[in-house]
């Protein structure tokens, strides 16, 4: 398994901005999630992966191709789903596939066949003769991301897919997404505004600012425990559970509607039982404390330069 | 930021239900967008949700007053919102769409924003910089909007919404395309704003921003009211589908046996072998009362409890199913 | 196994080389345009100068015969000078150039109605629905693009100029029974294909810069109609008002018009003909039918200039995806 991509010292400006700063990682295959504020340079990032843009400085490979050199060829194994709304003019949904099948190189009788494929896949049943036009939003995306994988790409990029989608469509999507990423064996480059999106569908992130890389690494490793520290949340009134517990010798402190309940070592978890026993309260939730992916990436962000 | 100043009451009397739809019709020729809609908003913080064509956007444009009911009667404040111009010095609206004058600067945009208000020039432009300051565009004003990054051009939007200082906030999709650190301080604004005793009523698709700012929610789905209240008592009486609590314990199949012998469990199944257990109820609540004195059996220590649909994506995904 | 993975299935076929790109585009794009119905129907009009062509070639080679089946149209002819009629073909490269003028005017008077039909969404309707991405993060440069437009107002154009024009040639030749009409008129095969070639590069890229212009196709279509009539006129008012040799340049059409009588030299078939006319009117003729006011590098100076004009706008309109959002 080698490298999915990896970038040494990549630096673009343009004209008095510095979208990428010496910009250097190597990420391996799979689920990757691409978090970052904006203007940190996770456009600029996708496109140089894209071979659309020369850099300045530095160099990189692209499933192992060199970005500076085989700008064509990288994207015959790259498929992209941009993050506004596109789609080619007056024509049915399988006409669109079949032509973005035909741009990428198929002969037309193999991208007719693929397109109807990718389109099983994505659930467009018998919407795919209709004009692309009429679509809902869900839909549009979905027909992108069939165009984007219908020449059966290595790597797939989605800038965020999830914009704007209902409730429903973003399930569907994240869903897709993630059969494709752990299932059927492309490596996935998924970035995102919605951080619990990126967790259901990425097992490894990498987060940029300022052009820089701030962190990265998986989100399992990245998440940290925190011994002995606890999130409980009670039906009810929580102030006699925390008093209760503060008496016996431990702290809280309140986040949200649960409770960070910080045992001292020399107790063991039953005190925490003992309190909703002995108040009379529910405890609807417990789990030992780990950080957010919400924290971690703010935790990035704010190191300084 | 500067801290959001508690409203005082000025205008219509100080009234419980905010935003009133009494049995509000709504159709376009044929399609129906509200369906004998009636509910009565309280204050605070509101959650306005469903899925594509539920009619969310037709509930804001008939509150806001941009369109007039087929039927049935909305009231905002105690007073009607039609052809009542006077009624928008107490509303705020952020709509979806993104329309700016792309050559004023953020500050030109707002401070005539708030002189359509009705406020001099020299009191629109005070206003104008304390909204933008509360959304953290001041580092930013007096650039060109046409320069602006999507999360700007929204924290400005959010900014026009709130620079006449409203008593009712309608906020739609107020989120969208902002960054996660945006994301945060905006969330900290509104839920300062239904803190300081305005009601906001935001509408939006993306479930969990939601309950990030409020467990009071209104739901449609087909221009018909499905639910409105506290996602928790909601779920509660969902009767359908059984409560799901996973509880992880080291001698999962002894408390599994202990468990078995109670009534209100329905089901138990045995996940992944990892000592976890999944349990189904009806009765929520007599089940968890019951887990303390449980937990503290000899060796029968719970170490994790946690639900996976006790919040509101499963009770969207329960009520709203096509 | 007995049960299929219903799923997503990966492919491993071929892909082809980007070079061929342009030819994937410029066919979407002519299967688009010929579902449209008035594009049919002109270009099945379109085809009638051809069949004219080819009417009075085949004519003029059955006379050249002083064949039996021309006998009843000679009644028509009798007013042609006795020379035309005791040897037709020494006549014949006049005769030939002068049909192929004609030609060729009602020729670009039907490409630019075609350009018209044929050629305002090509960008602009990529513009308004945002396809660039879609086409730019694919194995695709500035250039396939742009020649994959250009190559759907070029097939267009040939099977209504070039096509019928060569086909016309083949048909004269056919009834002149003679070969060595292939040695005197050869220049005119070869000039008809260029011509094709010159107007549908000035045309087609003029009009795909127009198209890039805006995101609505009725407004380029506007812009052209403007082009082709506030240019002429333009040159109208001009000659009448200074009546000035280098007036019609500044019409768009009679700049292409200009350049094909350079190539099919119709001076000099005008200049043999002018020998039948009086002296008194032989130098008016030769100025309004010959056209020969002014030197025919400026018409193709003019036409170059609005190539490269084309080539900028295009190049600024439409950036591939390199370029800060």
């Amino acid at each position: 398994m080698g490298d999915l991509f990896e970038l040494n010292n990549v630096t673009k400006t343009y004209g008095r901005v510095t979208a990428l700063r010496d910009l250097s990682i190597a990420v391996p295959e799979g689920a990757i999630g691409l978090l970052g504020p904006n203007g940190a340079g996770k456009t600029t990032m996708i496109r140089t992966l894209l071979g659309l843009i020369k850099i300045d400085k530095g160099g990189g490979t692209v499933l192992g191709m060199d970005i500076g050199t085989r700008q064509l060829d990288i994207r015959q194994s790259v498929g992209f789903v941009p993050e506004d709304e596109c789609l080619f003019p007056a024509v049915v949904g399988i006409e669109f596939v079949t032509y973005a099948g035909e741009l990428a190189g198929m002969s037309r009788k193999d991208a007719m066949q693929r397109a109807h494929e990718v389109l099983n896949y994505v659930s467009l049943g018998e919407a795919r003769y209709r004009p692309v036009e009429s679509y809902s939003t869900g839909m549009k995306q979905r027909i992108k991301l069939a165009s984007a994988i219908v020449h059966d790409p290595r790597l797939l990029i989605l800038d965020e897919p999830t914009n704007g989608m209902d409730p429903a469509g973003r399930d569907e999507l994240l869903e897709l997404s993630r059969d494709l990423a752990h299932n059927k064996g492309m490596s996935l480059l998924f970035s995102s505004h919605l951080l619990p999106d990126v967790e259901t569908v990425c097992d490894y992130i990498m987060v940029l600012g300022r052009g820089r890389l701030l962190a990265k690494g998986l989100i399992q490793d990245l998440k940290r425990a925190h011994e002995c520290v606890y999130e409980v949340r009670i039906k009810d009134d929580r102030e006699g559970f925390a008093h209760y517990l503060t008496k016996h010798g431990c702290s809280t402190e309140s986040k949200d509607d649960s409770l960070l309940v910080t045992v001292p070592r020399d107790r063991s978890q039953d005190i925490l039982w003992h309190a909703a026993r002995d108040s009379g309260h529910q405890i609807r939730f417990l789990k030992p404390r780990r950080s957010t992916l919400e924290e971690v990436f703010f935790a990035a962000v704010a190191e300084p330069d | 930021m500067d801290p959001i100043p508690t409203c005082e009451v000025v205008g219509p009397a100080e009234v419980e239900t905010v935003v009133e739809f009494r049995a509000v019709s709504k159709w376009y020729g044929n399609v129906i967008g509200l369906n004998k809609l009636s509910t009565r908003i309280p204050r605070g913080v509101i959650g306005l949700l469903g899925p594509n064509g539920a009619g969310k956007s037709t509930f804001l444009q008939l509150a806001t007053g941009q369109l007039y009911p087929s039927q049935g009667a909305v009231r905002v404040l105690g007073q009607p919102v039609w052809n009542n111009p006077g009624i928008n010095r107490f509303i705020g609206l952020c709509p979806e769409q993104d329309a700016f004058y792309e050559w004023m600067t953020g500050m030109d945009f707002v401070s005539t924003c708030a002189r359509l208000n009705g406020m001099g020039r020299a009191k629109a432009r005070a206003a104008a910089e304390k909204a933008l300051g509360l959304v953290g565009m001041t580092p930013n004003m007096n650039r060109a909007i046409r320069g602006y990054s999507k999360g700007m051009r929204q924290r400005t939007k959010l900014a026009q919404a709130l620079v006449h200082e409203p008593r009712v906030l309608f906020l739609d999709e107020p989120l969208s395309g902002t960054d996660p650190i945006a994301r945060r301080d905006l969330i900290d604004v509104i839920r300062d704003m239904g803190a300081a005793g305005r009601s906001v009523l935001v509408s939006s698709h993306v479930l969990h921003e939601v309950q990030a700012l409020t467990s009071n929610i209104v739901l449609l789905h087909r221009g018909r009211l499905v639910a409105e209240g506290n996602v928790r008592e909601i779920r509660d009486l969902i009767d359908k589908h059984p409560h799901h609590i996973v509880l992880v314990c080291d001698r999962c199949r002894a408390l599994a046996s202990r468990l078995a012998s109670c009534e209100d469990v329905d089901g138990i199944q045995f996940l992944d072998a990892e000592s976890r257990l999944l349990v189904q109820t009806r009765k929520p609540d007599t089940f968890y009362a019951r887990l303390p004195a449980l937990s503290l059996e000899d060796g029968l220590a719970i170490r994790e409890v946690y639900s996976e649909d006790d919040n509101l994506e499963a009770v969207f995904k329960y009520l709203v199913t096509k | 196994m007995p049960i299929f993975d219903q799923g997503y299935q990966h492919w491993h076929g071929e892909l082809s080389s980007h070079a061929w790109r342009w030819l994937t585009i410029a066919r979407h794009g002519v299967r688009a345009q010929f579902k449209n119905r008035w594009t049919r129907i002109v270009v099945l009009l379109a085809w009638l100068p051809a069949v004219a062509l080819a009417g009075v070639l085949v004519i003029w080679g059955l006379i050249e015969q002083k064949s039996s089946l021309v006998e009843p149209l000679m009644a028509l002819f009798t007013g042609l000078p006795e020379e035309l009629k005791a040897s037709p073909k020494t006549y014949r490269i006049s005769i030939w150039t002068i049909s192929y003028q004609y030609f060729f005017q009602w020729e670009v008077f039907f490409s630019m109605i075609l350009i018209i039909l044929v050629g305002p969404g090509l960008i602009s309707r990529d513009l308004r629905f945002n396809a660039i991405p879609l086409y730019f993060s694919r194995q695709l440069r500035r250039i396939d693009y742009f020649i994959g437009k250009l190559g759907v107002i070029g097939f267009v154009l040939g099977i209504v100029a070039v096509g019928p024009a060569i086909l016309a040639y083949l048909l004269g030749m056919c009834f002149s029974v003679d070969l060595s009409i292939v040695k005197d008129t050869a220049r005119l095969f070869f000039a008809s294909i260029a011509y094709g070639m010159i107007v549908v590069i000035s045309g087609g890229t003029l009009m795909l810069a127009m198209s890039s212009l805006s995101r609505n196709s009725r407004y380029v279509g506007v812009i052209w109609i403007g082009i082709w009539f506030i240019s002429s006129t333009v040159a109208g008012v001009l000659t009448g008002l200074l009546r000035r040799d280098w007036c019609p340049i500044f019409s768009y059409t009679a700049n292409l018009l200009r350049v094909s009588d350079a190539l099919l030299d119709t001076g000099s078939a005008w200049a043999r003909f002018a020998q039948f006319f009086p002296a008194q009117q032989r130098e008016q003729l030769l100025k309004a039918l010959g056209n020969t006011g002014y030197p025919w590098y400026w018409s193709a100076l003019v036409l170059t200039g609005l190539l490269g004009i084309s080539v900028w706008i295009l190049s600024l309109r439409v950036k591939s995806l390199d370029r800060l959002k």
